[in-house]
């Protein structure tokens, strides 16, 4: 006797189109899938802790209202991150530039915080504050090819670019990066 | 493509555990320090988002999106259902406004026809500005012409007259 076979994780395309058809348990999925990712990239690109869940929240309230927008020519990460891009740039207009990023903006690490831990959390502490310094396409470039390991095709759909345009944007990140946290 | 861009492609997938360096590029990072350079700045992108705070609880993340989809949706059904009563309101209340004060009563016609000369609004006077407010603001039927009719009693053509009268 053969086992079962393991439930099939379904895709997004597959999500989207339950979703659309009324399956709203489909969205949970959806939001459960990629909130993570998106929160990761609203933070490291500037977004506060107190701002997080709000525009986390906007971005799949976005999504969700233009559902029938996604084609799939992209993945729906990809979207969500395009639509998570435009929020904080309309955020940070609203702010008119002042960039508001908390110094000690997380618990100092205890007498038991391994060293290699600490080290690593200066290293971001570090790479955030140069970050917030970096033009938005390159700052974007930069989290969603390290950070999300996208791919320069996956970039240039999400932030309206070309894939050559996003690679030469990237190496200029590094290079600027480089020079701001030597 | 040179050394240093294959690694710095290689770079994300080693660096989130997705693949490892092969002997030859392990040797090119100790000998490259641009590369070195370039390697920690993508751990560090990682470290970043391990720091980041997570996205909170998804079905209290869920339950938020849902409330805002469904206001937006009874907002445009909303929209959709008063959107061309209170488009006639607000001009004929307007319109009203204006004959009242402005333009002598045409003799021997019974409709509300006009040869209206509709002003800027900044023009009006407060009394007349809350008259148009209230006319909008007020259902159809409580909105009171020249002939004393409410506007619900004037049949499409009068509507449209008024509307023609504003609209020219």
């Amino acid at each position: 006797m053969t086992a079962p076979a393991e439930p099939s994780i379904p895709k997004d395309v597959d999500l989207v189109a339950a979703y659309r058809a009324g399956d709203e348990r489909a969205a949970a999925r959806l939001v459960e899938r990629h909130a993570g990712p998106i929160a990761r990239f609203l933070y490291s690109a500037g977004a506060g802790r107190s701002d997080l869940d709000d525009l986390v929240q906007d971005t799949f309230f976005r999504a969700f209202r233009r559902i029938d927008s996604w084609r799939g020519e992209a993945g729906f990460r990809s979207w969500l991150f395009t639509i998570a891009s435009n929020l904080l740039r309309d955020d940070y207009r609203r702010r008119k530039g002042r960039q508001m990023v908390s110094v000690e903006d997380r618990d100092l690490p205890s007498h038991d915080t391994p060293e290699s831990e600490v080290e690593a959390n200066e290293a971001a502490d570090r790479i955030r504050t140069g970050l917030i310094r970096l033009p938005r396409l390159q700052r974007e470039v930069f989290l969603l090819r390290a950070q999300e390991g996208s791919d320069y095709a996956e970039i240039a759909v999400a932030l309206g670019t070309t894939p050559g345009a996003a690679r030469v944007h990237y190496h200029h990140a590094v290079k600027r990066l480089k020079e701001l946290l030597q | 493509m040179s050394e240093c861009v294959e690694l710095s492609d290689r770079m994300p997938g080693v660096a989130r555990g997705e693949a490892e360096w092969t002997a030859a590029e392990a040797m090119h990072l100790a000998a490259c320090p641009e590369c070195r350079a370039e390697w920690a700045l993508v751990r560090a992108a990682i470290a970043l988002g391990r720091l980041a705070p997570s996205a909170g609880d998804p079905a209290i993340l869920l339950a938020g999106i849902r409330g805002r989809l469904e206001a937006a949706r009874w907002v445009g059904r909303r929209y959709r259902r008063w959107g061309v009563r209170v488009a006639l309101a607000a001009a004929a209340a307007l319109a009203l406004v204006v004959l009242r004060g402005r333009v002598p009563a045409t003799s021997g016609d019974s409709a509300p026809r006009a040869s209206i000369f509709l002003p800027e609004l900044d023009s009006l006077s407060t009394d007349e500005l809350g008259a148009v407010l209230r006319g909008v603001e007020r259902p159809l039927t409580d909105v009171h012409s020249l002939d004393g009719q409410g506007l619900g009693d004037l049949d499409d053509q009068q509507l449209a007259d008024i509307l023609q009268s504003m609209e020219g």
